[in-house]
């Protein structure tokens, strides 16, 4: 009985979703993606996402050269390593190390805070990142990922 | 040495800062550069063989590397970098500097770029990778595949490369590299002193390296397969020490061939290597006039980060030098039961413990960790040999 209602809840709150016109949001809830208001870049593929964070892409279509930056850790840091780039911190990082001590890539620029992020990507042209749901966005613009 | 020094106090400066920002990060004309680099010390222990020309049978802190890089983005597609390395492994490397890499990539497309200078060689999951201990759970990666001794025979080639990646929808994304160029083994490797321990000290042995790598990040989360490809012609010239005489030989034929897979969720990675190479050397000055090797190696893995600081894992390899011949004589394998902890006391500071339990030592012409010098006894067909193993990075 309990399991019912349970279910019964989950598949009424699916339903309210749809009703009011929206979709599940593709995006963990807890974390936004954000651009230079400069970058040529107002949506992604997740897949897109994953091989920008990886040093695999380095614009999406014609935005330009695009500049991935990261948090150091955290909630968001977390949630969006483990959705979009399929990957544990340490690993995440040890990828970057392979790229920088082969000479393939830089190690991305990190910080330690959602508001130091949105001051990076504000004023650097062709920077993208991610922040805090809650984060207050200024001076960015958000990138939808499909 | 000085740039160890300074690769070394850097390193320091990154454990007492608990971050690299100290060294890693300079602008030049307006264009951020890049530094970084690191330093391992191990010691090693073994119950009877002496290993990797350590007297490890006594204990050994002859176990040590490090490099430094530094790397520029000169324009959005043009980067330019180079890294320096040193190791001393026992009577091997001697800790002088060597350049690692040097080269000018410039990147047209994603799926297309082209790199020029000296280059590490992609071969199986490892080899460009295979000095960075702090990337590996291992204190020492499968010396089938990857002997420390051995490494400058593939580690990096001097010529021009293409490479790219590229996602296919819902298949996945694949990334290639192919290359052409120059390759000579380091006269302070393994390849030299093996030669020498047959008293036939080579001169130079220089050669032609090409070949390709392909990685498919499959539509499965968590799952690479790749394969490799390595062509080598060498040269090599050297004297019959009995003799006084000169010999010489060419490999008119070595190819090597690599299948891959890692497969990576949570804190759970696994993976597994299959190497073939066949080569034919075709010899002057000496009584054979040739040759012939079937050279097999394999190994699986398994990791597990039980908790933020602490990854466990084990493996298991065998290598067979000449797989045309019976392979169970101790001299013609080498297979190793391998476990290992890994302890990261700082994102940049990790120590390694690892015990390896081996059987069969390979055939010392071709070394891989075993030299007929360093055991003038013979050697033991059995081996206990523990790894401690600590390094910094930034």
């Amino acid at each position: 009985m309990h399991r019912f209602s349970i279910r019964m809840r989950t598949g009424l709150l699916a339903g309210v979703v749809l009703l009011a016109g929206g979709s599940w949001p593709a995006f963990p809830a807890g974390v936004v993606m954000i651009a230079n208001a400069g970058a040529g870049v107002s949506e992604a593929s997740s897949e897109d996402v994953k091989l920008l964070f990886l040093g695999s892409k380095s614009a999406l279509g014609s935005s330009g050269r695009l500049e991935p930056v990261i948090l150091k850790g955290g909630p968001a840091h977390e949630e969006f390593l483990k959705t979009y780039v399929g990957k544990t911190d340490t690993a995440f990082r040890n990828h970057f190390k392979s790229l920088v001590f082969t000479g393939k890539s830089s190690m991305p620029k990190s910080f330690n805070s959602d508001e130091d992020v949105i001051g990076y990507v504000g004023k650097t042209s062709g920077a993208i990142g991610y922040v805090g749901a809650a984060a207050t966005l200024s001076g960015v613009k958000a990138v939808a990922v499909k | 040495m000085q740039i160890l020094r300074f690769v070394f106090a850097c390193a320091l400066s990154s454990i007492a800062l608990t971050g690299p920002a100290f060294c890693a990060d300079w602008k030049l004309a307006t264009r951020p550069v890049q530094f970084h680099g690191f330093v391992t010390q191990g010691f090693a222990y073994s119950d009877t063989n002496n290993f990797l020309t350590m007297t490890s049978n006594q204990g050994s802190f002859r176990l040590t590397d490090g490099g430094a890089n530094v790397s520029m983005l000169v324009t959005d597609r043009l980067r330019v970098g180079g890294q320096v390395y040193a190791y001393s492994v026992g009577d091997l490397g001697k800790g002088r500097p060597e350049l690692d890499w040097a080269y000018a990539d410039y990147r047209v497309r994603d799926w297309f770029g082209i790199r020029a200078g000296k280059v590490k060689t992609p071969l199986g999951l490892y080899n460009d990778t295979q000095d960075m201990q702090f990337l590996h759970t291992w204190a020492l990666l499968p010396l089938g595949a990857y002997p420390v001794d051995r490494r400058s025979s593939t580690i990096a080639h001097k010529g021009g490369d293409i490479y790219g990646s590229f996602p296919v929808r819902r298949v996945g994304s694949f990334s290639y590299q192919a290359y052409v160029g120059r390759r000579a083994e380091n006269r302070r490797s393994g390849y030299f002193y093996s030669l020498e321990d047959y008293g036939l000290p080579p001169k130079e042995i220089t050669g032609w390296a090409s070949g390709a790598d392909l990685r498919w990040e499959s539509g499965l989360k968590g799952l690479m397969l790749g394969g490799s490809f390595f062509r080598d012609r060498l040269d090599a010239l050297g004297t019959v020490r009995a003799l006084g005489s000169r010999y010489g030989f060419t490999t008119p034929k070595s190819n090597t061939w690599a299948a891959y897979s890692e497969y990576a969720v949570g804190n759970l990675r696994m993976n597994g290597e299959y190497r073939r190479e066949i080569s034919v050397r075709a010899l002057s000055g000496l009584q054979a006039s040739s040759f012939y090797n079937d050279t097999r190696a394999w190994f699986v893995s398994g990791a597990y980060r039980l908790v933020p600081r602490l990854e466990v894992g084990s493996y298991y390899s065998y290598y067979v030098p000449q797989y045309q011949l019976p392979t169970k004589p101790p001299g013609n394998h080498i297979g190793d039961v391998t476990v290992a902890g890994r302890i990261d006391i700082t994102p940049y500071w990790s120590t390694k413990i690892e015990g390896h339990f081996i059987d069969g030592y390979g055939l010392t012409f071709l070394a891989h960790g075993f030299y007929i010098r360093g055991n003038p006894g013979g050697l033991n067909p059995k081996m206990k040999l523990l790894v401690v193993r600590t390094g910094f990075n930034f």
